[in-house]
């Protein structure tokens, strides 16, 4: 009987939502789906052309590039992401001295605008006036200076790092969230098991949060796929390609090349891949029976 | 569309490699939709009525060359009551939104970067019927000079307001940007180096500047078509700016045929291995480099003539600048003369609901008046005759002179697939990942398979 | 472009977790969890924690150093040498010339307005995806999951085309829409996440005392979603404050702009014209409110988790 009622909130409660997003998203994401069939001039007129624009991609060596790139970009990503954010929302959760503190200053680059950010650390990679490789010179490691933002070896890995810097707050609050709402009996529990922490963390509060880091390594991965703005700003796709990302691709043929057919096919395509990795890393991170 | 692509390059090349100011009689033609509610050319000064108008702009707020065009705006809101003059920001990064304005009916009525007589892709809107066709107003006899307001420009910048196929004007150019290289003057006294005429004389001075402890030339390893302009300016010497355009931009030919396309790479190559770039400049953004250079790190820098009026802010007082054309290339068998340079054109919408203001607007942005005091006072190049060079720019006069003919920067690849090819093999090259030879046959690879060759 | 198999079986979680071991409804977890001991592996959080820290705070340092120099300065002293004097004009010159007076209320009013939209949509429509087995529900996760995933390089042209066939364009009320239509995917989507792993003996118990679902909604799982409200809040607050591209496409009257137009007139006068004090001092201007506003609502969050622990 509850389950009647229950039932009976839930197109109420979906509908407002379903709304906005059918008008400002799905519409126009449908309408992506067929400007991908068409080939543009600049002043917007359109002829169809079938899949020729897929097939178009499919043979650009730049798009294949760009894709590589692009995983490249959430692999390392999300190995700079989290093992830190993970590592710092257990520490604040563990409440240690300064925790407010550390809490606020740890999300503080989240506020500064990507393109501060991104001539800030222009400056600290700087090959000669920077920070990082005088600091390197001091420290008898100058065989470790690198131009980073303009060697194709370490760039990727270098604008990666800038993009995660600035964004991990966000993540450490959605982590913190989720270490705060394990219910401290089941913790206390273990501990009176004489579980030590390490064991607690790994065995108890890990696979407690499981679901929700399964939802943050979607979202990190959904995200990192459309990776844009620090790569536009930090390198611009170079040096020769080796940080072109699909987002800054589909922003060339889009806004350089008014090529908008282009570049709506390597946004479908795009779209497809994120959804099948959500899906194939859901099965992979799914829930064992676990028992707490 | 590729095929008229095509065609529209052929005429194109064809009218640009043409003294372009010999076209100047064949006007009118068949009228597009454009002209259909526009006002009668012979008196449009005396239609100006006053009301709303959005222009673009390209300054910044609160930047100095904005408040020549906010005088601008002051002075026609008193001189046609009801005038209301909207500035809209309209430099590279806001052009998908003010294109898609333009794309849904919404245009602005005066805006830029929508035509450009020398870049297939920026022709477009007008074939489309989108831009005023300018021509019957700039063929007027203006009052204050007494000749038609067309012979206010120089001749050399008419290939970027005309359309090469139809000869109408779409575009009237607010500035000009020449791409020079620019020296550290006292740093070349001082150590007795001679400004470079010719190639020689570079790699020359590349070895005195060396041998100073300075790096010869400042450039941005992170901006690509900063480090083409290097092969752009050195093609058109051993190749000649039509036959690089062919091949690059047109896709007409092979790139291996004219051996002056190696022959420029190895010249780059050798540039390279003589250490003649700063040192991590791989790494170094354009506004650092363009730092190291006025801060005396490096002795050479080539870049847009903008150079000064962007950096005013930052030169050194004791700065001493030297302008000079790009270098000559003994036994070259290209251009010797010309030089690479772009026109920020101003464009009027066909369906603006004020066309007299909006081109009132225009004719004051470049009356010698106006241009006279931004070439003084912000150091902008103008295509206006008669306006005096910056004073910030030593020499240039004396640049321009030199030069025989103005040609398209970048070849007119920059919103083309083309240009995803040419300059990351420039960039390769500069960086020491290739040499000359193997950067000519990626460049082969690449130029077929966008020009589907 | 997918096939029905993807609709229907989405990305996202969907098997509800296993049942919570029964905890007395009373008892329930300490309002504040206790500063645990000091024990030697702290060290290396300290450790870990103060060298993000420090890089924080230093960059904070560097944005203030510069908005203390001159231009001149910031090009020929070395990035990290300290400003000569105090230079507080450069503020004023922010103040006056990003119009930051006008663009901050609009800021804030769209700012506000649809974090507020997108997160209380999001609350509601993440509830029944979360907690009722229903058939769809899956699918429809699987859509809001697709909201994730925008090419907006491509999907602004037909966004511009609807907003101006509703009237929308150059309208604030269009901004906030969209942004709370953007936020609501990832909000969703986290509180799905948060939801799920409540204990389903609270809906069972407070059928039993006779609540209905929607009463059941408000007065038992709202309170306990604080740490996980304030934290998509924080999240899709911050997305529309610092949101460019479609305030670019969508507002075009100045006195609607919001804040990051003005800074990216401030950033362009930068790249073009060596303006960078200003552009800093700006970045200060704009960022100090913001801060401000998390300190405070930091301890809103803290405040709601006791709350919502002690109703728990």
């Amino acid at each position: 009987m509850y389950k009647a009622a229950q039932r009976r909130i839930i197109v109420p409660f979906l509908a407002p939502a379903l709304v906005l997003l059918a008008v400002f998203f799905l519409y126009p994401l449908i309408k992506t789906v067929d400007l991908s069939l068409n080939e543009f001039s600049r002043t917007g007129t359109m002829r169809f052309v079938g899949l020729e624009q897929y097939r178009l991609l499919s043979g650009d060596p730049d798009f294949y590039n760009s894709l590589k790139n692009t995983f490249l970009i959430t692999l390392i990503g999300s190995g700079m992401l989290f093992p830190p954010a993970v590592a710092v929302a257990w520490a604040l959760s563990q409440r240690i001295h300064g925790e407010r503190f550390f809490r606020f200053v740890l999300f503080a680059p989240v506020v500064l605008s990507v393109a501060v950010v991104s001539l800030l650390w222009k400056f600290l990679y700087h090959p000669t006036l920077g920070l990082i490789n005088p600091a390197l010179e001091s420290m008898g490691l100058g065989a470790l200076a690198k131009t980073w933002l303009g060697d194709p070896a370490t760039a990727l890995a270098a604008v990666t790092f800038v993009s995660v810097w600035h964004g991990i707050g966000i993540w450490i609050v959605l982590l913190c969230a989720g270490f705060e709402r394990l219910p401290e009996d089941v913790l206390a529990a273990a501990r009176i098991d004489g579980a030590g922490e390490w064991r607690v963390f790994w065995s108890v509060m890990m696979p407690m949060m499981r679901d929700l880091l399964r939802v943050l390594v979607v979202l990190w991965v959904v995200q990192s796929l459309q990776t844009f703005a620090f790569v536009y700003i930090l390198t611009g796709g170079g040096p020769f390609g080796s940080t072109d990302t699909v987002g800054t691709l589909m922003y060339r043929a889009a806004f350089e090349r008014a090529d908008f057919g282009y570049a709506a096919a390597a946004g479908v395509v795009l779209v497809v891949i994120m959804l099948a990795v959500a899906k194939l890393l859901n099965k992979v991170m799914k829930r064992d029976d676990l028992q707490y | 569309m590729v095929k008229a692509v095509q065609k529209l390059m052929v005429g194109l090349a064809a009218v640009s490699c043409l003294a372009l100011a010999a076209c100047g009689g064949g006007s009118g033609g068949t009228g597009g939709q454009a002209a259909q509610k526009a006002p009668d050319a012979k008196n449009w000064r005396q239609d100006i009525k006053g009301g709303p108008i959005e222009v673009g702009v390209l300054p910044a707020v609160g930047t100095p060359s904005l408040k020549f065009l906010e005088d601008i705006a002051a002075a026609m809101e008193k001189d046609y009551p009801g005038t209301e003059v909207k500035q809209t920001f309209a430099n590279t990064k806001t052009r998908p939104a003010l294109e898609q304005r333009w794309r849904a009916g919404d245009a602005l009525d005066v805006d830029y970067t929508m035509f450009d007589g020398t870049n297939p892709a920026l022709l477009d809107w007008a074939d489309d019927g989108a831009l005023l066709d300018l021509k019957p107003y700039l063929d007027q006899v203006d009052t204050t000079t007494g000749k038609p307001w067309l012979e206010q420009f120089s001749p050399a910048v008419m290939q970027f307001m005309q359309h090469p196929k139809t000869g109408k004007v779409y575009g009237v150019p607010s500035e000009l940007s020449l791409q020079v290289l620019f020296y550290n003057a006292a740093l070349f006294e001082k150590h007795g180096i001679t400004p470079p005429a010719t190639w020689d004389d570079l790699l020359k001075a590349a070895d005195g500047l060396k041998a100073a402890g300075v790096d010869p030339i400042a450039v941005t390893g992170l901006f690509e078509p900063y480090m083409g302009m290097w092969s752009d300016n050195i093609w058109m010497r051993t190749v000649g700016y039509g036959k690089a355009r062919e091949v690059l931009t047109d896709g007409k030919g092979s790139i291996t045929e004219d051996p002056g396309f190696l022959k420029g790479l190895q010249m780059l190559q050798d540039l390279r291995d003589k250490k003649g770039f700063l040192k991590g400049f791989e790494g170094t953004d354009f506004t650092a480099a363009q730092a190291q250079f006025f801060q005396g790190k490096a002795g050479m820098i080539l870049m847009g003539s903008w150079l000064v009026s962007e950096m005013a802010d930052v030169i050194p007082k004791d700065f001493k600048l030297g302008v000079l054309q790009f270098p000559t290339v003994t036994g070259g068998t290209g251009d010797q003369a010309s030089m690479l340079a772009a026109a920020q054109l101003m464009s009027v919408s066909a369906k603006s609901e004020n066309i007299p203001l909006s081109l009132e607007w225009v004719r004051r942005v470049v009356s010698v008046e106006t241009q006279t005091r931004r070439a003084t006072e912000v150091g902008e190049v103008s295509a206006v005759k008669g306006v005096s060079s910056p004073p910030g720019l030593p020499g240039i006069a004396d640049v321009v002179a030199k030069a025989d003919r103005l040609q398209a920067a970048y070849y007119g690849l920059m919103q083309s697939k083309a240009k995803d090819v040419v300059y990351p093999e420039i960039a390769k090259l500069m960086f020491g990942k290739q040499d000359a030879q193997q950067t000519l046959e990626n460049l082969d690879k690449g130029l077929r398979r966008v020009h589907g060759g | 472009m997918t096939s029905s198999t993807d609709m229907k079986a989405p990305a996202v979680p969907d098997v509800p977790p296993p049942p919570a071991p029964p905890r007395p409804p009373k008892k329930a977890r300490d309002s504040r969890r206790p500063r645990a001991p000091f024990r030697p592996y702290h060290l290396f959080f300290y450790l870990l924690l103060g060298a993000v820290a420090v890089s924080s705070i230093s960059a904070y340092a560097w944005v203030f150093n510069v908005s203390m120099k001159t231009n001149g300065e910031f090009i020929s002293t070395p990035p990290w040498q300290i400003a000569e004097t105090w230079r507080w004009d450069n503020y004023v010159n922010a103040w006056d010339r990003a119009h930051i007076g006008m663009f901050f209320g609009n800021s804030v009013l769209i700012s506000v307005a649809s974090t507020l939209i997108g997160v209380v949509l999001a609350v509601f429509a993440a509830y029944p995806l979360a907690r009722i087995a229903f058939r769809f529900s899956g699918a429809l996760l699987g859509v809001f999951l697709m909201g994730l995933m925008i090419p907006w390089m491509v999907t602004f042209a037909p966004l511009y085309l609807i907003m101006r066939d509703l009237g929308l364009l150059d309208s604030q009320l269009g901004l906030i829409l969209v942004y709370a239509t953007y936020n609501l995917p990832f909000n969703v989507f986290v509180l799905v996440g948060f939801m799920k792993t409540l204990p389903y003996e609270l809906e069972e118990a407070a059928a039993v005392d006779g609540a209905g679902p929607a009463r059941t909604f408000v007065s038992v799982i709202l309170p306990l979603l604080g740490p996980g409200l304030a934290s998509v809040a924080i999240i899709s607050f911050l997305q529309n404050w610092n949101e460019f591209f479609y305030a670019l496409l969508l507002i075009h009257s100045p006195e609607k702009m919001p804040l990051p137009l003005g800074l990216f007139q401030l950033g362009q006068a930068a790249d073009y014209g060596t303006n960078w004090s200003t552009m800093f001092a700006g970045m200060m201007i704009t960022v100090t409110p913001v801060l401000l506003g998390f300190a405070l609502l930091q301890k809103q969050i803290t405040k709601g988790l006791t709350a919502g622990a002690l109703k728990g």
